[in-house]
């Protein structure tokens, strides 16, 4: 079978004055359709560099990235928004909110980016809050949220639309344990109920544990890459 | 220690043959601690011993000699459960990992197989916590009664699990260090 995402020898360099940092340094991954793949790593070995370039937020210094087979590289900034808009959903670490809005209005912004407010929609949009345990808090604008209510907020955003792919940041990162198994179960449901593809980016071994395969970058390479099934 | 009261606790539940003991016991331990028939009759004929724990023949029981008698706990025995509930357990964890002992015996001159090893060691964590928490999973979405201690035990797996995986790469972390830092003094020396 054909791999989802695909990356050959991706590089990434940022530069910082004179300094070259190395995020990324030949990372090559195959990721295959309906697949949920854990990345782990300690912090700065390029976890947050790899997905950003994979959701095609950013582009890569070397290499190439396929994205349901076609060429990153190759596409235009508009042709790279439209791919972000209708094919990913993505849970960042920092949350990413706009803070006029509510958790609703929060969760209901890429349906209605993409043109889908039917009432349907906006259903789905409650059921995905109430899912993560927000269902109370529809009216809560960030400030008066805390920082794992935040993320259960951009959780239900990145699935509202049923994104083929679910790329996500640390999902766990600010939640307590019995919140992040929730989560995690969540994940894994739209992996198994729905055929998503997840790449999930972690140091948490606990949350690792829910992926098929667990990559494990050190200093923007990856070192080790096991099959957990 | 625990085989003791875990056979006094699960024939506080009902009367059981010797030979189901092992199935149940294996059992409410969430499948982590196999035991074989062996502990089990030795367990058995001190608590009769004790008398916490009797056996009695049951009239047309088919087997010879154990295998004949239906056990049961007796009000001493009881008495000596709730004790046993009642208190807390004192102790942490022993260190008495196998992985500790290697370390310890590992030449610290040769950090490649310290390396090696605490590598090897970290895939085998992480295989088996992917293993539980499938085993979570299959548990979540069965029509199981009681799940939720089975789901705490295998909690306690990969909290277990996660405490020791992190301890690992702290090693790795602090024995990379100890040799970065050897290597800069070798290199002044030279220079
Ligand atoms: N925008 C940036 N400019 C300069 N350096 C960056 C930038 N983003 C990340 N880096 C550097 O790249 C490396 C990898 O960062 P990151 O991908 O965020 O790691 P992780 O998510 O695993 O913690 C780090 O050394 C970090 O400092
Ligand atoms: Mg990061």
């Amino acid at each position: 079978m054909k791999a989802q995402v695909t990356l050959e020898n991706v590089a990434k360099c940022y530069t910082k004055g004179t300094m070259e940092i190395r995020a990324l340094d030949g990372v090559s991954i195959d990721v295959k359709r309906g697949e949920f793949v854990s990345i782990m790593g300690a912090s700065g070995s390029g976890k947050s560099t790899l997905l950003h370039l994979i959701g095609a937020l950013d582009r890569s210094t070397a290499g190439e990235i396929y994205l349901e087979g076609k060429a990153l590289s190759s596409l235009s900034d508009d042709a790279l928004s439209d791919i972000r808009r209708e094919r990913i959903g993505f849970i960042f670490q920092q949350f990413n909110l706009l803070p006029t809005l509510t958790s609703f209005e929060n969760a209901a912004l890429p349906t209605l980016l993409a043109g889908r407010a039917r009432r349907e929609d906006r259903e789905r949009v409650r059921e995905m809050l109430a899912a993560v345990g927000m269902g109370d808090r529809l009216d809560h604008k960030p400030e008066e949220l805390s920082g794992g209510q935040m993320q259960r907020v951009a959780i239900a955003r990145a699935l509202s639309m049923q994104p083929a792919i679910i790329l996500a940041d640390e999902p766990t990162g600010n939640l307590d344990s019995k919140m992040g198994e929730e989560t995690l179960a969540i994940l894994k449901e739209c992996q198994e109920s729905y055929g998503q593809t997840i790449i999930m980016v972690t140091h948490d071994a606990k949350a690792a544990a829910y992926g098929d395969r667990i990559i494990t970058l050190k200093d923007g390479k990856v070192v080790e890459e096991l099959e957990a099934i | 220690m625990s085989v003791r009261y875990g056979i006094l606790g699960l024939l506080a539940r009902e009367p059981q043959h010797g030979y189901e003991l092992k199935n149940s016991f294996e059992e409410a331990a969430g499948g982590f601690w196999n035991i074989n028939y062996g502990q089990i009759y030795i367990t058995l004929d001190s608590l009769v011993k004790e008398g916490l724990v009797e056996g009695k023949v049951k009239a047309g029981g088919e087997g010879r000699g154990h295998n004949r008698k239906v056990f049961s706990i007796t009000p001493d025995g009881l008495d000596e459960l709730k004790r046993w509930l009642k208190a807390p357990v004192d102790k942490v964890r022993p260190l008495r990992d196998e992985v500790f002992v290697k370390l310890a015996f590992m030449d610290p001159s040769n950090p490649e197989m310290i390396h090696d090893l605490l590598d090897e060691q970290r895939r085998l964590y992480l295989i088996k916590m992917a293993e539980l928490t499938r085993r979570k999973q299959r548990l979540r979405k069965s029509r199981a009664k009681d799940k939720l201690i089975a789901d705490l035990l295998m909690d306690a797996g990969l909290f277990h699990a996660e405490a020791d995986l992190r301890w690992l790469e702290h090693c790795k972390a602090k024995i990379d260090s100890a040799q970065r830092s050897r290597m800069n003094v070798a290199v002044r020396n030279d220079g």
